[in-house]
């Protein structure tokens, strides 16, 4: 009896060494930047970042701005003004004690598209702010995803890289048509974007009236609006601008 | 060598750890969820629902089991019923009712509101969904609950189920995994802040109350950022607390106030910083877990004594003499 009591014990204490373990490796492998098998097998669920604030800390501010154009009665090509995305999504909640998740999206967004941009070749990311659609002599041409890919890639062999930054392209091409509809209640035949990071005084030069830091400014070029966006979407984005601009 | 796997081995299978501790958890895990639910309702088909499809290139390659059809993109109804369920769920979870059956069915719904949109979660998101995870085998309401009160009412009938060997295991196990959790996130943490200059000099915590993403109350934040002996201070409070953690938490005589001072550093990052109040609820439940049933009954006890000056200190219905050999 008392040696079943041990037996038990000590396979208590193996199950429990074995779990703690083994969740050390896979939680510390998640948090380091290098890969490794166990990080490409569990990082879709336990994947984890604890680097926010260290140690390259975010010193910047993202905010999206999107605009669109499209030709009016008269033949003219209109183009609207920069709508400023980030700024409208969180400017409801200032001053309330819990926000809501709106005042996230386009930050969060714009940086992650920023690092997809960031991780393609010089001369791919003089194409990526090239336009994607082209109007000449009357004939508008629109260029296919595959031709997008072509361009961006060009000589070099990253192709995932391509991929992951033309994914995030067409994700903002949907998000930049149903605002830019939302917020001047007309529909576009193209739309542009571009991120523009504000950084403040540093905490030496906390007290300067001048701005130490310029704002960097990355300006992509014009797509072609998407024909296919989620109707309600459009309805939903309006009531949202309303309730964060007071109207 | 076998004295200590005899100690163990009993600690991992006698009795249910951090039973208060983990009640307190629930609750606080489920205000962490409602801060998230309530404040985003009336933006939430365009953050989660049909009217953020145009995330799903993204969202629909999380690479695990998303649960699509329970917060269903396709349909504004059944999204929105799935929603609403959700917040139901939450606020069953909180009351303690049914708890083994309703955490796995919470758990379900996280998992899939964070697929839904990829671009919405935190670090506080992804440490509730991992930890609640490992609490799916956990005790989470032996008190504060409606589990605790039937329990109470229908006498000890349920006594057997709970002191068995099997679940005390995956409970204590659950315990050390969550442990465990919130350690390697103070540690890689603090060694991040450590190997660059940016918290030693203060600028860390500056940027942290500076940046406009972050900022509910600008002019509190102004207010404080202006005092460089506030921000140096909170700086190295924030690398002591962080780096030395395991250590404090270990030692039982500063494990109460190590929790008081993170605690404390938490309560301030989701009153001062925006949108963290899930992270900063999520890392205080765990943060708890350290202390013991027996820690806490002596901490009631200073409470009664030494702050509402009780002169007889009597023990709360809810924590039993029998409930308090579970320490």
């Amino acid at each position: 009896m008392a040696k079943q009591g041990q037996k038990k014990r000590f396979m208590a204490v193996i199950a429990a060494l074995v779990m703690v373990l083994g969740y050390t490796t896979v939680a510390l492998s998640m948090s380091v930047e290098a890969s490794s098998p166990v990080k490409s097998a569990l990082s879709p669920y336990f994947s984890q970042k604890w680097n926010v604030f260290a140690p390259n800390i975010q010193k910047k501010d993202y905010f999206l701005e999107v605009r669109n154009r499209s030709v009016n009665s008269d033949g003219k090509t209109v183009e609207s003004e920069w709508i400023p995305v980030t700024a409208i999504e969180r400017r409801g909640n200032k001053g309330s004690l819990a926000q809501s998740r709106i005042q996230k999206l386009s930050q969060n967004v714009s940086t992650a598209y920023l690092s997809r941009y960031n991780k393609l070749k010089s001369d791919q990311r003089t194409s990526a702010r090239k336009d994607f659609v082209s109007v000449s002599q009357s004939k508008r041409k629109v260029m296919s995803d595959d031709e997008i890919i072509e361009l961006l890639k060009g000589e070099q062999k990253n192709s995932s890289a391509v991929v992951r930054f033309v994914r995030m392209d067409y994700m903002l091409v949907r998000y930049a048509t149903v605002f830019t509809e939302a917020h001047s209640d007309t529909s576009a035949d193209e739309v542009q974007w571009r991120v523009v990071r504000k950084q403040n005084n540093d905490f030496a030069h906390r007290f300067m009236e001048s701005d130490q830091f310029e704002d960097r400014i990355t300006t992509f070029g014009w797509r072609a609006s998407d024909a296919g966006s989620y109707e309600p979407a459009v309805e939903e984005l309006e009531q949202i601008i309303d309730r964060q601009e007071g109207r | 060598m076998i004295s200590m796997t005899t100690k163990f081995g009993n600690w991992l299978l006698q009795s249910k750890h951090s039973l208060i501790s983990f009640s307190l958890l629930r609750i606080i895990y489920g205000l962490g969820m409602l801060t998230v639910l309530i404040p985003s309702f009336a933006d939430r088909s365009v953050l989660w629902g049909p009217s953020s499809w145009w995330v799903d290139p993204e969202a629909k390659r999380r690479g695990y089991w998303t649960f699509d059809t329970v917060l269903n993109k396709s349909n504004e109804i059944l999204f929105d019923v799935g929603y609403v369920a959700f917040i139901v769920l939450v606020l069953v979870f909180i009351a303690g009712w049914k708890t083994r059956y309703i955490t796995p069915l919470v758990l379900i719904m996280l998992v899939a509101l964070q697929s839904n949109n990829s671009y919405l979660t935190n670090g506080g998101d992804t440490l509730g969904r991992i930890t609640l995870t490992f609490l799916i085998f956990a005790n989470l309401s032996e008190h504060f609950s409606i589990d605790s009160w039937l329990r109470r009412r229908k006498g000890n009938f349920r006594e057997k189920e709970r002191s068995n060997e099997f679940w005390n295991l995956l409970h204590n196990i659950a315990l050390l995994l969550c442990m465990t959790q919130i350690v390697i996130v103070y540690l890689v943490s603090s060694y991040l802040k450590l190997i660059g200059d940016n918290w030693i000099d203060g600028t860390g915590f500056f940027y942290s109350l500076n940046l406009e993403a972050y900022q509910i109350y600008p002019m509190i934040n102004e207010l404080l950022w202006q005092s460089t002996l506030f921000v140096k201070v909170s700086s190295w409070l924030t690398l002591i607390a962080q780096g030395g953690f395991i250590i404090f938490v270990l030692w039982r005589k500063s494990r109460p106030w190590a929790v008081a001072v993170l605690f404390t550093m938490h309560l301030g990052i989701a009153v001062l910083l925006a949108g963290l109040w899930q992270f900063s609820l999520v890392m205080i439940a765990l943060d708890l877990l350290f202390i013991s049933n027996r820690e806490w009954t002596t901490i009631r006890g200073f409470i009664n004594k030494k702050i509402l000056r009780k002169k007889d200190i009597e023990a709360a219905p809810a924590i039993q003499h029998k409930e308090l050999i579970n320490v």
